[in-house]
């Protein structure tokens, strides 16, 4: 089939190998996403800045004569809660990522009923929202876990000796806790990008998942004098899984004041995590029909 | 050679509605084409076929893969052109093509050299480089063909390729279509509720009515057989012209006016039939081969498939059984 010819010829060349032929959604996902340069500079920045900054935090830590020279001696300690902050920033820039990014995943290929044509081909549902969630599950990882890790590996290398060894739970915490929020946030926002359609829309919602439930739940525990109102808050669910993880729940119980917190106990909050996660899933695959019936 | 299309009992339930009931037969044309009124389940057993809908009973073969057991094959050698509007706006055509050719399997450089191909094919080569939200309704048909086409698929899927086309749209697509079938050794499954478009592109057809099969023809055979059937006007003393015919193995009727009808057995040529009627100071005046139009087929398969045996099995008579037909033509 040449073009000067103007006739047809099948094909006859190689094949790509079927295992991987899903990568071809994530690969086109993210040239859709980094075709905008306003997303690609402000992906930059939140890759960059929050490393840099933890960087130079780690270096000025482990430099006694810096520390000396700002009077900060003891206060930039390097310990958990200097990676559960780092990680609970990245957490909120993800929902940023998720809600701006999720919905231009999915919505484009339902508006116009181009799905029809993906799933016409040798690929099943399965791997065309693999495909879909690896282009936002890659890039909150590459401002998440990945450079958490590589901090890790930068304070182990110039901290205290011995430090590496009493924090090395810390390598499993990171990940473990980044993947169930980044596969949290990619199963909503391409869930929502799914039924509503309208990209505007979806985002809106993305955020609104996160503000209204918890206000209300907020009032109702509140009223009711309880904890299980935490369930709605899925920002604060995170945040229980991260203290618990990170091995610093001690500081979930009191507020600020010093006043006792009520708190979803953490197997509460993985568990609602995950089945929210689960749920969004279902919703998807609801959804994501070569063709739709119509009942009745 | 595989079956284009084999249907074992295929049934298939939609919301709770009976769509395609136990739909059973064999076509080995190169153009099958799924002809039926709108509702008759042509499209369902498109995506039946294709792995959509999920099936209540029964299966299929599609070039002998099994639409269960292979499906990931199956979608591997088919182009598929769905009915309605399917593209992604914001993409141009030919990165689209290049898209879904990917996905398809192929390499990234082959994707992109058989999309820009594909597009020059189907006559958008100027438009490749324009956002498919911009193209006008015959653009985006088109833009639909090029991306079944693209990964060089061993059949094409084509689901009511002309709607909402003008004429010249139209034919435009049509030409294209017998061009594919013409000069490719693709094979073709061709669903319209058009009768033209399938009599102009296919040659076999799937007469569906209420989810069954109302009749399974093969228009080449009929197209051949159609052939044989002439009627003529004649002037002169046409008694003895009928005889001789008869005598070279022609069915003739004689009908008042000088008019005759005649059926011609295969191995007759016509320029026999000039000169007996030459031998025999016969005027021939008006010689016509009377053939079935796709739409005598079609209607008397919807008509035979509201006899009672035909409703139970499906399984209504073909039309290339000729007796209704001959008597239709004067009894002959």
């Amino acid at each position: 089939m040449a073009v000067y010819k103007r006739a047809y010829a099948g094909y006859s060349g190689d094949h790509t190998a079927a295992a991987g032929r899903f990568l071809v959604l994530t690969r086109y996902g993210w040239s859709d996403v980094f075709a905008s340069r306003v997303f690609t500079a402000f992906y930059v920045l939140l890759a960059l800045v929050p490393f840099v900054v933890g960087t130079l935090y780690i270096y000025i830590s482990d430099s006694p004569t810096i520390q000396k020279m700002i009077d900060a001696q003891g206060f930039l300690a390097i310990n958990r809660m200097f990676f559960l902050n780092w990680l609970q920033v990245q957490g909120w820039f993800s929902l940023l990522l998720a809600a701006w990014i999720g919905p231009s995943l999915i919505s484009p290929d339902l508006t116009n009923g181009a799905l029809p044509l993906f799933l016409s081909r040798p690929l099943s549902r399965v791997h065309y929202v693999l495909g879909k969630s690896l282009v936002l599950i890659v890039l909150i990882s590459i401002i998440s876990w990945i450079p958490a890790l590589l901090l890790f590996g930068l304070q182990a290398s110039i901290g205290e000796p011995g430090w590496a060894a009493k924090n090395l739970s810390l390598i499993p915490a990171i990940i473990a806790s980044s993947l169930l929020w980044s596969a949290f946030l990619c199963a909503l926002s391409l869930a929502l990008s799914a039924w509503v359609r309208w990209r505007v829309v979806a985002t809106g919602l993305t955020f609104a998942v996160f503000f209204v439930p918890a206000g209300f739940g907020a009032a109702m525990d509140a009223v009711l004098k309880t904890w299980v109102g935490n369930l709605l808050n899925f920002w604060w669910l995170m945040v229980v899984v991260w203290h618990y993880l990170f091995g610093v729940s001690d500081r979930l119980t009191l507020q600020l004041d010093g006043t006792p917190q009520r708190s979803a106990p953490f197997p509460a909050a993985v568990l609602t995590l995950c089945a929210a996660t689960s749920f969004c899933f279902v919703l998807l695959n609801r959804r994501l029909r070569a063709k739709e019936v119509v009942r009745g | 050679m595989a079956s284009t299309l084999q249907l074992e009992n295929l049934t298939v339930d939609l919301g709770g509605r009976r769509i395609l009931d136990g739909l059973s037969g064999t076509l080995d044309g190169r153009a099958i084409g799924l002809l039926g009124p709108n509702g008759s389940g042509k499209s369902t057993l498109i995506n039946a076929l294709l792995g959509f809908y999920r099936t209540a009973g029964g299966g299929a073969r599609v070039l002998g893969c099994d639409i269960h057991r292979e499906l990931v094959r199956l979608r591997s050698l088919v182009g598929y052109m769905p009915e309605n509007d399917a593209f992604i706006a914001r993409m141009t055509g030919v990165h689209f093509v290049r898209y879904m050719a990917e996905l398809s399997g192929l390499p990234p450089k082959a994707a992109l050299e058989r999309a820009h191909e594909a597009f020059y094919y189907v006559g958008l080569g100027e438009a490749r480089y324009r956002k498919l939200g911009e193209y006008s309704l015959g653009m985006k048909q088109l833009a639909k063909l090029a991306q079944a086409l693209a990964h060089g698929p061993e059949m094409l899927i084509l689901d009511e390729p002309t709607n909402g086309l003008d004429p010249p749209a139209r034919q435009r697509m049509i030409h294209l279509i017998q061009e594919v079938r013409r000069t490719t050794g693709m094979r073709l499954l061709l669903s319209s509720h058009l009768l033209r478009d399938v009599e102009e592109t296919c040659d076999e057809v799937l007469i569906l009515k209420q989810g069954r099969i109302a009749g399974i023809c093969d228009l080449e055979s009929e197209r051949r057989a159609n052939r044989k059937f002439l009627e003529l006007e004649t002037a002169g003393e046409d008694t003895r012209f009928a005889g001789q015919l008869t005598a070279l193995g022609c069915e003739c009727a004689v009908l008042p006016g000088g008019r005759m009808k005649i059926v011609m057995p295969e191995k007759v040529e016509i320029r026999e039939i000039y000169r007996i009627a030459n031998r025999n100071a016969i005027q021939i005046r008006k010689l016509n081969y009377r053939r079935d139009s796709l739409e005598d087929i079609f209607l008397k398969a919807m008509h035979e498939s509201r006899a009672p045996n035909a409703e139970q099995g499906g399984g209504a008579p073909p039309p290339t059984e000729r007796a209704p037909q001959e008597a239709a033509h004067g009894g002959l």
